[in-house]
């Protein structure tokens, strides 16, 4: 590895997350809902990342998270799935967030990261239906016992685009 | 000996020895499976014949699965298998077709159908294609982005879908479905709840005569018909943000 590569390097998980729906949502309810529902997506977010987690960026109507290790990531996730399907039941704005997760290594560029596993996350939200968080067996395996196994599905091997190999994938269940 | 040595055309033959999954991964072509093998065995047509007798990466034993996966390069694969056997088959893009009666199976293709017949449970997944389901004895969990889904008999439904029709008929059990656009047409027994999601999809619910719902609808727009008499029977929990309600008897 370059050494310039090698000290922007970092390895943490990487969750992307996508509203599924918002175009349908902002062409039936207008620009000022869709803005609604994307400040509701933003605040619930800001509340709920635990320290040394960050949004590296927004993409539209879609996140790109940061967390330094699997078990804050997934917790935090799950929670967000609970407050967005809280928020969708309280006011009818249909916040079905999908989220992918992968953890891996990734390369610092400027507040950006990039790399393979940054790809990856992204496709494996891509997989995700509306209101689901699947991540990736890489992720599952790092996690600690402070998960229930019985929250999680293995979904099998998936083969998506742009990834050589089939990546086998879990679906996270919220609490019941 | 786990697998045994091939001539060109002749079918992988596989001795399960205590497998109890079968998994088959190609990069693009059809998965076809076919519960009529002989048992504990599977074979497995349309592999490349192997080089020195031995198949290397492509075939490997895990644990309780046997995982077939060709490479390089991209096949169509048939197998036979025995009956009640677990399956996990996973496609870039082609069809897949399952006649069971299979065990839980999981399918997932980036692009193309998915037909499942006598399944015990069902995970299946694609991007753009159809799912069809003909008989699933317990839950069928579907997710589709751009396509429809038909299942004809399952115990429980849970869906995940973005757009494309779904009909989903003698449900015993739980439906669980989410779709952002595209009808949603649920027929069941009327023995668990239903919950039902939809940006601008239309939603028609279809129950026997004598069982009276507890209706919990909630829309932003778009109109409720309720043909049955209200009670306490199964729950209906039926939001839309714009499409219509229709609760009905079969």
């Amino acid at each position: 590895m370059p050494e310039a590569e090698a000290a922007a390097a970092v390895s943490g998980v990487v969750v992307f997350t996508d509203i599924v729906g918002f175009t349908e949502f902002t062409a039936v309810q207008g620009d000022a809902a869709a803005n609604e529902l994307l400040t509701a997506q933003e605040q619930i977010v800001g509340e709920e990342l635990p320290p040394g987690a960050r949004v590296v960026k927004e993409l539209g109507d879609g996140l790109m998270l940061w967390f330094p290790e699997p078990d804050a990531a997934l917790s935090t996730c799950l929670t967000l799935m609970e407050r967005f399907e809280r928020h969708s039941e309280q006011t009818m704005q249909p916040l079905w967030v999908r989220m992918g997760m992968h953890w891996g290594r990734q390369v610092r560029r400027r507040d950006d990261l990039i790399g393979h596993d940054v790809n990856l996350a992204s496709r494996i939200a891509d997989q995700a239906g509306p209101a689901e968080l699947l991540l990736s067996e890489t992720t599952h395996a790092c996690l600690t016992h402070s998960i229930a196994a019985d929250r999680f599905e293995e979904i099998g091997p998936v083969l998506m685009k742009g990834i050589p190999n089939p990546i086998r994938l879990f679906r996270a269940l919220p609490a019941a | 000996m786990t697998h045994r040595r091939h001539a060109a055309e002749e079918p992988l033959r596989l001795k399960l020895e205590g497998a109890t999954v079968l998994e088959l991964i190609t990069g693009s072509g059809k998965i076809e499976v076919v519960a009529d093998g002989e048992p504990g065995v599977v074979t497995v047509e349309g592999m490349r014949p192997p080089r020195r007798g031995r198949y290397r990466r492509s075939v490997r034993r895990e644990g309780k699965r046997w995982i077939v996966h060709p490479r390089p390069g991209s096949r169509s694969l048939r197998a036979h298998c025995p009956p009640g056997l677990n399956v996990t088959v996973s496609t870039r893009s082609g069809g897949i077709s399952l006649q069971g009666p299979l065990g839980e199976v999981r399918a997932a293709a980036g692009s193309g159908r998915i037909e499942a017949a006598e399944v015990e449970s069902l995970e299946a997944r694609t991007r753009s294609g159809r799912i069809a389901v003909r008989d699933c004895e317990g839950r069928a969990r579907l997710g589709v982005v751009s396509g429809r889904v038909l299942v004809e008999r399952a115990g429980a439904v849970a869906l995940l879908a973005v757009s494309g029709k779904v009909q989903l008929r003698e449900i015993a059990g739980k439906v669980e479905a989410c779709t952002v656009s595209g009808s949603v047409q649920v027929q069941a027994e009327g023995e668990d709840d239903i919950s039902v999601i939809t940006i601008s999809g239309n939603v028609k619910i279809q129950l026997p005569l004598e069982v009276h719902p507890r209706v919990e609808a909630k829309q932003m727009s778009g109109k409720l018909r309720n043909d049955l008499p209200e009670g306490e029977d199964v729950r209906l929990r039926l939001r839309t943000v714009s499409g219509n309600i229709a609760i009905g008897s079969v």
